[in-house]
């Protein structure tokens, strides 16, 4: 086995994935289910591999991975019905593999990607979306195992990329985020949910380098976290000199429903072009009583308004989502069935 | 209808009210006024059910049953209902479904049947239009980006729609032009009947040139330390609160 990052590195300060993983595994290949056109599956024996930054020093998780699925959305092609993609992991078995999604010039994509994982899913991805083309990529899971994902998205001009995930799975869920604005207009939207109880433990890791000027991104996050769980967000905008113009948004929200649990909260701008608007918040907080008690003497009883109150917080990272409706209700009742369990 | 007994409350160990006497019988409107700091907000949060406070001594009863021991959301239904001096704004709750809700929560608390979409649109209807409220302020979140007289209307809508039997104006007119002011009090007028009773708290004469009570009272210090009719609220504003408060003393 490859050595793991552990937490002595400054991106997985937060999170020590050796003692999340100290059972045996037996290495299998990601096994993929895939609903959609099979047409724009392609060869998989030419994987595009991982981009091996300089600025990684954890890519050994990834580096050399197995492609497993490879997709090619032809020029010019608006693929109404999302396509599935489910990632199933046993227990005790660790599955890894590579899948390449590309987005030819003014096509558009939902990909719905769903984890079921009791043993250890380790998967990286990488998106290229060509000019004009845009991809809405949401991700669920279920399962108590452990995840360790990368997800790297090139964008070219007036690209869009459109991404919510719900992380209330697995004990340990590693979600790293790189992506790169290469051309102009484009635009990324990060957004998503923490649900976690029990000692659940998941890190969301952003890094979006905008090295075109006039782009947008905007990360979105609202996170609830309750027994002892633990949550970690590092955000990091980087605005390279040439990105000029630059619309660069991060809120990260989080409700503590325990003394014991804990949110590390990390946001980072590196910005080296000065025309640019970049903006970063985070909190975290108990439950506000005021709104709460406004409920109640509505006759509202207190487990109900409660429940209407955090969906409502949670649903806030769904606001910045342009998906349809369907999608959109989808993860609303997702999100809601979360709470009332 | 409502009886309060000799109520000592205290917030943190601080004491607010001091032996406080009022009873309010059915169908009549009160009002209290008083200086700042006198209790007349606390007094209000006790009578809603909100927590923090501690009730040291007495006892409130409401239909001659105490409801010290009642949660907010009990006290709602059996028909107690608080006009927010700063109603709460919650984003992401949606009006129309707050207002559905809140109004099947306490029907169903009162044995009643939920309220088919149909039959709750009719009655929004009914009350929005009364009220003057228009629809497009049914499609926020409950008072998210509302001025200061949409929100006292919005609390008019809510206890229009909940049909309480008894309830507190936490200083309505406050941040209300004479306009609103005007609009809010129609409001309630117009659910004043023989079966409701009202307490309203105020700082300003203003407000009961509009509604016009049966009883008014001065608040200071927890106590009440005068009782009259609507004239006393006019001497009031004549002679200030400290002529009252030393008289007392």
């Amino acid at each position: 086995m490859n050595l793991l990052p552990t937490s002595k590195l400054e991106r997985w300060k937060y999170s020590n994935l050796p003692a999340f993983v100290a059972v045996e595994y037996s290495d299998q290949p990601l096994a993929l289910q895939y609903s959609g056109n099979k047409d724009f599956m392609k060869d998989k024996s030419s994987p595009e591999i991982p981009w091996a930054q300089e600025s990684y020093d954890d890519m050994q998780l990834w580096i050399g991975l197995q492609s497993v699925c490879t997709l090619n959305v032809p020029v010019g092609l608006s693929v109404d019905k999302p396509v599935n993609i489910d990632l199933n992991v046993a227990s005790n078995i660790k599955s890894s593999g590579h899948i390449n999604i590309t987005l030819e010039k003014g096509s558009s994509l939902t990909i719905h990607e769903s984890l079921n994982v009791s043993g250890w899913c380790n998967r990286s991805m990488t998106i290229n979306i060509c000019e004009g083309a845009t991809l809405t990529h949401i991700r669920t899971g279920v399962g108590d195992g452990v995840v360790t994902n990368l997800t790297q998205v090139r964008l070219d001009k007036n690209a869009k990329y459109n991404a919510y995930a719900l992380n209330n799975f697995c004990e340990f869920n590693r979600d790293q985020i790189h992506v790169k604005l290469e051309g102009e207009n484009g635009k990324c939207i990060l957004s998503g949910s923490k649900i976690l109880n029990g000692s659940q433990h998941s890190d969301t890791t952003i890094l979006i380098e905008h090295k075109a000027p006039n782009c947008y991104s905007n990360q979105n996050y609202r996170n609830l976290i309750n027994d002892k769980a633990r949550g970690v967000f590092q955000g990091k905008v980087h605005v390279h000199k040439i990105a000029q113009k630059t619309d660069g948004y991060q809120l990260c929200n989080t409700v503590l429903l325990s003394d014991r649990s804990e949110m590390d909260t990390k946001p980072e701008l590196e910005i080296y072009a000065d025309d640019v608007q970049c903006s970063h918040g985070a909190t975290t907080a108990e439950p506000d009583e005021e709104p709460l008690f406004y409920l109640q003497a509505r006759g509202i009883p207190e487990k109900q308004a409660k429940q209407i109150l955090l969906s409502a917080f949670l649903n806030e990272s769904l606001e910045s989502l342009n998906a349809d409706d369907e999608i959109y209700d989808y993860l609303k009742n997702k999100i809601s069935e979360n709470l009332n369990a | 209808m409502i009886e309060i007994k000799n109520l000592h409350a205290e917030i943190e160990g601080k004491p607010i009210l001091k032996g406080l006497n009022l009873v309010i019988g059915l169908g009549e409107v009160h009002a209290i006024m008083g200086p700042n700091g006198a209790g007349k907000s606390t007094l209000s949060y006790i009578l809603a059910g909100k927590e923090e406070y501690e009730i040291t001594e007495g006892d409130i009863l409401f239909n001659g049953e105490s409801i010290l021991e009642m949660s907010a959301d009990e006290r709602a239904a059996a028909g107690v209902f608080l006009a927010f001096q700063y109603p709460v704004e919650i984003p992401g709750v949606q009006m129309t479904n707050f207002l559905k809700t809140a109004l099947n929560a306490v029907r169903k608390a009162r044995g009643q049947k939920d309220l088919e979409t149909l039959d709750f649109i009719k009655l929004l209807r009914k009350k929005t239009t009364e009220l003057g409220i228009k629809d497009e302020m049914l499609k926020r979140a409950v008072n998210v980006g509302f001025s200061g007289g949409e929100k006292k209307r919005n609390e008019i809508l809510q206890m229009a729609m909940l049909d309480p039997k008894f309830c507190v104006l936490d200083e309505t007119d406050s941040g209300l032009d004479i306009d609103a002011l005007k609009i809010v009090s129609e409001g309630v007028n117009s659910l004043r009947n023989e079966q409701r009773s009202f307490l309203v708290i105020t700082h300003y004469q203003r407000l009961l040139d509009y509604i016009v009570p049966d009883y008014v009272h001065i608040l200071a210090d927890g106590k009440i330390i005068k009782s009259g009719d609507a004239q006393l609220a006019k001497d009031l504003e004549l002679k200030g609160y400290s002529d009252f408060i030393s008289e007392a003393a």
